[in-house]
């Protein structure tokens, strides 16, 4: 049979906003290419033009309806080591807690992402109810539910309010208990497992030498992760470990997900009751020697890496970023030659990819 | 194997008796809460023109212009991303942020809150509002 | 006497063939469905439902009516290359192939001795096996006469996970007339009316669930419907009120289906007699049993929706080839060993 050409395009259920060019013979798919730049803002050229206090909003939205908390920390650790400037320890710990909260309410959004790929509309209901829990837990310490501002140069903005602390652990409690639900309704479903295991396998090998990031990575037996090699912030001081897959298929990759949430909750206990009394934020004026620095923290898709050059003025001369979905897209050519069709959408929704990050 | 088969069914039959999640939204809304941050609103007794605000602004959202002998700044719905640093840079602390979020317009000149529409108070919320609950232990979460 | 029936006879011919089990039976049925199906699936996922439209305030009865309305406004596209004989007729044949089996299945015992059938033949069901088999050749031709590559595709798989399901279905129909030892619907029912014949055989009623449930295209067996992931459909290219017979047909399918597994399988009619329903007609009780029945086995598939992901096509096919077909012969084999214990109770052979 003659190779059939499909495109699927950028206004489609599965695909978000990204095009896929495929190579389609019967059954089998020989060849994938993908296509971005549907949702291309041009961010490193914006931040050029305003200061580093305005550049807030414009750097968390370059992740902004999934991890917005965790994208902002590294542009903030990379102005502070060429500033110099120390941070007090209570607005680390709270910089630390809305980045851990705010990674279980991605991880949950990636999981029910998945599900609907496979056609299991429940979970995708279930999980984005839970997550409201999460959001509502934001929305009290910061002010918005999905794009924060929260954090700034030298600290946090607003303490946290009274009350905040029990109502975190009760539904912190509440959230191990559900994610059971969870593993009884997806990932123990026999359907799921003959459709998800076995799919898409990345060996440890391979995914070194394309440079994976994040949890796909530690799904195919890697442990690396940006919190234990290189702590920054009071990482150092919690006692978490690191989940890992066993084979590298699309059902790993989901199950240290959900790993990860348990042990994320299990970072927030700690630092919510050994919270330091003390200042929020250290008040200073922004002005930036001129140095540079490359950072690299770890958010809920992997590692982001910023490289800051600044020359002495109120604006950076030149912010580069990396995200981790555009490291991990390399991953989807390599995964999808002859495979059948009906694997793409797994193989793709299992990567975790999303389009503004990989565009910027 | 065939345990994994069966239980999701009387899961999902559990769950189709619990209360559901989604509320009639125009009618019920959400309580916001005291940080909640949304549409920013001035007190014109208290501004004092240093144009802190617009200065800080990252999209140029306020622009100052005349009004009764006085400098103030005029909103630009359109362009305002809810980012709040101007309450935070403002020195007679003269704005002040309200749980409005709802700025659909007919025409792009309306998004440009005049003066008399920058410095009114919120209207009260609905009747009822809710918040997100845990109802029991283990299964449930809805509004009330 | 008009077409050899006396007056009352004919009249009992009209309320058949018009109200039940006729033309007002599949179509009530069908919107009811349609309506519990929405509304059950909500609440599974925590969600409401149609809520507005209706009678009774916050339950969206009319929801269904108002759907079917709507579609029936809009205007029906036919494209220019396609075989329009073929095109035009296929969604009208397939809501009369899916209605057409309701009219061989008895469902309840008159006081006289005969049945409330629209049609009695002794080969009732020899007759339904054949209607099933007709029915990816529908899919075929639509797909083939609207003279597109995707569509073409589309009802190519689906005619082949329908095919391959009907192999489970005969063997599993196979066991039951080794049971009863006749084709004959009605008699199959009255050899139940001590036990029925799930308690004999479960292994065959696991079978022809599942194989009912690809035959009709639900979750998890769903690829002909939700192809749209990848590659589209067979009823890509209909509009309007064809595609509204296309989705109709689909319920129509549903009520002759559990109709049939109740023959079958559940004893049809019989249970215990209801003193209030018995006093207005002694048929109303059975007519009740065989309702109740068809309503336990409708919820069962459709929690299939809620409940299970998808499976590929070639997953499907292996299911259907290599695990339903030798539980089949399975149920085929202990009955035929252990003749000797269930043949005393079989009552009326």
């Amino acid at each position: 049979m003659s190779v059939m050409k499909l495109s699927i395009g950028p206004q489609h259920p599965i695909s978000a906003h990204f095009r896929f060019l495929l190579d389609v013979d019967g059954d089998v798919v020989l060849k994938l290419e993908p296509d971005i730049g549907y949702t291309h803002r041009g961010i490193e050229k914006l931040a050029e033009k305003r200061t580093y206090l305005q550049n807030l909003p414009v750097i968390e939205r370059v992740n902004s309806y999934c991890d917005s908390a965790g994208t902002m920390l590294g542009y903030l650790e990379a102005i502070e080591e060429v500033m110099g400037l120390k941070v007090p320890e209570r607005a680390k710990y709270l910089r630390v807690i809305a980045a851990e909260l705010n990674r279980i309410a991605s991880h949950l959004y990636a999981a029910s992402l998945f599900s609907v790929a496979t056609g299991l509309e429940t979970m995708l209901m279930w999980t984005i109810n839970d997550r409201e829990l999460i959001l509502d837990l934001l929305e009290r310490l910061t002010g918005q539910r999905i794009t924060y501002t929260y954090q700034t140069i030298g600290g946090v903005r607003f303490d946290m309010p009274d009350g905040f602390k029990e109502e975190a652990l009760k539904r912190l409690d509440y959230l191990e208990k559900r994610t059971e639900d969870y593993y009884k309704m997806l990932l123990w479903n026999h359907t799921f497992q003959i459709r998800a295991r076995k799919v898409g396998i990345l060996k440890p090998s391979d995914a070194i030498k394309l440079g994976i990031v994040g949890p796909n990575l530690r799904a195919s037996g890697v442990r690396a992760d940006v919190r234990k090699d290189e702590p920054y912030e009071v990482y150092d001081k919690f006692d978490f470990s690191i989940p890992t897959g066993k084979n590298g298929d699309s059902y790993d990759r989901l199950e240290v997900r959900f790993k990860e949430v348990e042990q994320s909750i299990q970072i927030l206990r700690q630092a919510i009751k050994d919270i330091p009394k003390g200042p929020i934020k250290k008040w200073t004026q922004p002005i930036v020697p001129q140095g540079e620095a490359y950072t690299r923290v770890e958010a809920a898709r992997g590692e982001f890496g910023y490289y800051l050059v600044s020359d002495g003025t109120m604006k950076p001369y030149r912010l580069k970023i990396t995200p981790p979905s555009f490291r991990n897209l390399i991953a989807l050519p390599h995964l999808c030659r002859n495979v059948p069709l009906g694997d793409i959408p797994i193989i793709y929704i299992s990567l975790d990819l999303i389009p503004m990050d990989v565009d910027r | 194997m065939i345990l994994d088969i069966i239980r999701p069914f009387f899961l999902g039959f559990y769950h189709a008796f619990k209360r559901t999640f989604t509320v009639k939204h125009p009618f019920v809304r959400l309580t916001p809460t005291e940080r909640y941050r949304g549409r920013v609103v001035l007190n014109i007794d208290r501004c004092i023109s240093c144009r802190s605000c617009v200065n800080i602004c990252p999209n140029k959202a306020l622009e100052m212009v005349k009004f009764e002998k006085k400098l103030i700044p005029q909103y630009d719905a359109g362009r305002c991303c809810l980012c709040n640093l101007c309450v935070e840079v403002c020195p007679a602390i003269a704005l002040s942020m309200s749980y409005e979020v709802e700025f659909s317009e007919y025409a792009r000149k309306g998004f440009i809150h005049t003066p008399d529409r920058f410095s009114q108070t919120p209207k009260p919320i609905a009747e009822k509002t809710v918040t997100v609950k845990i109802l029991d232990k283990k299964r449930g979460v809805a509004h009330r | 006497m008009i077409l050899g029936l006396s007056f009352p006879q004919l009249i009992e011919l009209i309320l058949k063939v018009l109200i039940f089990p006729g033309l007002a039976f599949p179509l009530l049925f069908a919107m009811i469905v349609i309506w519990f199906e929405r509304k059950f699936l909500a609440r599974i996922m925590l969600r409401i439902g149609p809520l507005h439209v209706g009678p009774i305030n916050r339950t969206g009865l009319f929801q269904p009516i108002a759907d079917f309305l709507k579609l029936i406004q809009k205007e029906i596209i036919v494209p220019d290359n396609a075989n329009k004989f073929l095109y035009n007729i296929a969604p009208i044949i397939a809501a009369l192939v899916a209605s057409l089996s309701v009219a061989f299945i008895p469902y309840a015992l008159k006081p006289d001795g005969s049945y409330w059938v629209i049609y009695y033949t002794p080969l009732s069901l020899l007759v339904i096996l054949a209607i099933f088999t007709a029915r990816p050749f529908i899919m075929v031709a639509a797909g083939w006469a609207s003279n597109s590559k995707y569509c073409t595709i589309g009802a190519i798989r689906a005619a082949l996970q329908l095919l391959a399901y009907e192999v489970p279905i005969a063997l599993s129909l196979a066991s039951i007339v080794i049971m009863s030892g006749t084709f004959d619907l009605a008699k199959i029912v009255e050899a139940q009316s001590s036990i029925w014949f799930i308690i004999f055989q479960p292994i065959g009623f696991i079978v022809i669930l599942i194989a009912m449930m690809a035959e009709l295209s639900r979750r998890p067996f769903d690829i002909p419907f939700a192809e749209q992931e990848v590659v589209f459909g067979w009823p890509t290219e209909y509009t309007g009120a064809q595609f509204a017979l296309i989705m109709v047909s689909e319920y129509f399918d549903l009520c002759a289906v559990t109709s049939l597994i109740t023959v079958l399988f559940l004893g049809g009619w019989s249970g215990p007699a209801i003193p209030l329903l018995n006093d207005i007609s002694p048929i109303l009780s059975g007519i009740f049993w065989f309702l109740l029945k068809m309503a336990i086995l409708t919820v069962i598939i459709i929690m299939g929706r809620g409940i299970y992901p998808r499976l590929r096509i070639d997953q499907l096919l292996d299911a259907g080839w290599s695990v339903l077909i030798p539980l089949a012969i399975t149920q085929i084999i202990i009955t035929l060993l252990t003749a000797q214990w269930w043949l005393p109770l079989v009552g009326g052979v």
